[in-house]
């Protein structure tokens, strides 16, 4: 799958399996996530068994933060990276809690605070295309199956490389393409069958699990992703693939 | 790309981590003390089974993780027996565990202290679960419970012993086993000497 998915020459990108104007995405992407915000965590829990805590507890050891960095947790969401964060940079670094939908922020900023996490953390509603903050002021930034929604990755992997400090580390946590072709006939018998019904248990919307099978489906694999990575500007690219390739784990420098 | 999947790793970390700071939650003064080892690295190389993990201590939590990018203060290698005997008795002389260490020693002996003065409240996490009263209750029958046993307990190994040897005659006593032990060794030694005396009377 090529970066050129999002076509802007064309004025149209994917929306799941749709092609929709470029300006309606973000859009659908935050009605969607509008509707599944209170339920987030719940879904995540049972739509994954678990498995995302494991995911993200990777992504947690590969990001080699330390006490005084600051990280940057785009599409951030309901704050699970950003707690992690929050205890290892200590009183002295900043974890900074991004993301593009307010109902999405919203819980995240309440689950923080419920958990008496607070002076080391700041919450912003942002565009990953368009951050809002000076060059090199990041020592980490990492973004949890958040990529696949924004309507120009190319444009937004180029926001977020001028905004790590040189040196530092991008990390991207992304649902990708199973290398065994049996598990990727299970898998997507998981997703296009049981992944709406759960959705429409559970939060009362089916369409916007079936937008999350969709949109797994057109995201960039795991070498094109890299390609994208590199071609943004980053250095010793690679990517790790969790279980069997459901989940990659793409990290990058900033030389 | 890495050939390696590391969930596996990853779901032994987070499973541990989880049950130790679950733990700690209950023992607030071992928490304290984890701030003197603050943002310092213990890494565990265990050759079999093959499995590195990186213990460390920040806001009065313990982190364990599978895969670490940065440099630990601290380095264990061994198998898994030694490095939990370790671990486990303070007492144990580096020298003689079968585990090499390379790093600053101190924060294995600190963890070795940690460990040696965990005390965890476990009425207070029974109380989180089912109630102060009933957790009270509990920890009252459990505490009787283990004075009686341990009372009845202690004799068990001796009696036992004294059965097989002395009454069943099972199995040989401890003094038997040695005298046997010392005449094959005074057999194979007087052997050996014949075996000398006749090879140079051939020649």
């Amino acid at each position: 799958m090529s970066s050129k998915a999002d076509n802007t020459e064309q004025k149209t990108t994917h929306f799941g399996y749709q092609k929709v104007k470029v300006e309606e995405k973000a859009e659908r992407v935050a009605d969607v996530f509008h509707s599944v915000a209170s339920k987030y965590d719940l879904m995540n829990d049972l739509m994954s068994g678990g498995v995302h805590r494991i995911w993200k507890k990777f992504t947690i050891e590969l990001s080699a933060v330390r006490a005084g960095d600051k990280v940057l947790d785009i599409a951030g969401g309901t704050g699970d990276l950003s707690a992690k964060f929050t205890r290892l940079v200590g009183s002295d670094g900043l974890v900074v809690l991004a993301d593009i939908n307010d109902s999405m922020l919203k819980v995240g900023r309440d689950k923080l605070t419920d958990k008496g996490i607070a002076g080391n953390v700041h919450y912003t509603q942002t565009d990953a295309q368009f951050l809002p903050f000076a060059d090199n002021t990041f020592d980490c930034i990492t973004i949890a199956f958040g990529l696949r929604n924004v309507t120009d990755k190319d444009l937004a992997l180029q926001a977020m490389f001028r905004v790590l400090k040189p040196g530092g580390r991008l990390l991207i946590l992304e649902f990708s393409k199973p290398g065994n072709p049996l598990l990727q006939k299970a898998y997507d018998a998981y997703s296009f069958t049981l992944l709406p019904v759960m959705g429409k248990l559970i939060t009362n919307d089916s369409e916007s699990y079936r937008y999350l099978a969709e949109s797994i489906r057109v995201h960039p694999d795991q070498d094109t992703l890299k390609g994208m990575m590199e071609n943004a500007g980053f250095s010793a690219c690679k990517y790790y693939n969790m279980t069997g390739g459901i989940v990659a784990l793409h990290k990058g420098n900033k030389a | 790309m890495s050939s390696h999947d590391p969930s596996l790793s990853s779901a032994l970390a987070l499973t541990m981590e989880k049950a130790v700071n679950t733990a700690l939650k209950f023992d607030p003064g071992t928490r304290h003390q984890l701030t003197k080892i603050a943002d310092k690295t213990l890494a565990i190389k265990c050759a079999q089974p093959d499995i590195t993990l990186f213990i460390s201590a920040n806001a009065e939590q313990i982190s364990i993780s599978a895969h670490n990018e940065l440099a630990s203060t601290t380095e264990l290698s061994g198998n898994l027996f030694k490095l939990l005997a370790l671990l486990f008795r303070p007492a144990s002389s580096l020298a003689d565990s079968g585990v090499r260490v390379e790093g600053q020693v101190s924060l294995l002996a600190s963890y070795q202290q940690l460990i040696k003065n965990l005390d965890i409240d476990w009425q207070d996490a029974a109380s989180s679960l089912i109630g102060e009263l009933p957790a009270h209750q509990l920890a009252n029958v459990v505490g009787k419970a283990k004075n009686w046993a341990g009372a009845r307990a202690r004799p068990l190994p001796t009696f036992f012993s004294e059965f097989l040897t002395e009454e069943l005659r099972a199995v040989p006593h401890r003094a038997e086993l040695e005298n046997f032990a010392d005449d094959v060794e005074q057999l194979r030694q007087k052997t050996d000497r014949l075996n000398a005396l006749l090879r140079t009377l051939e020649q």
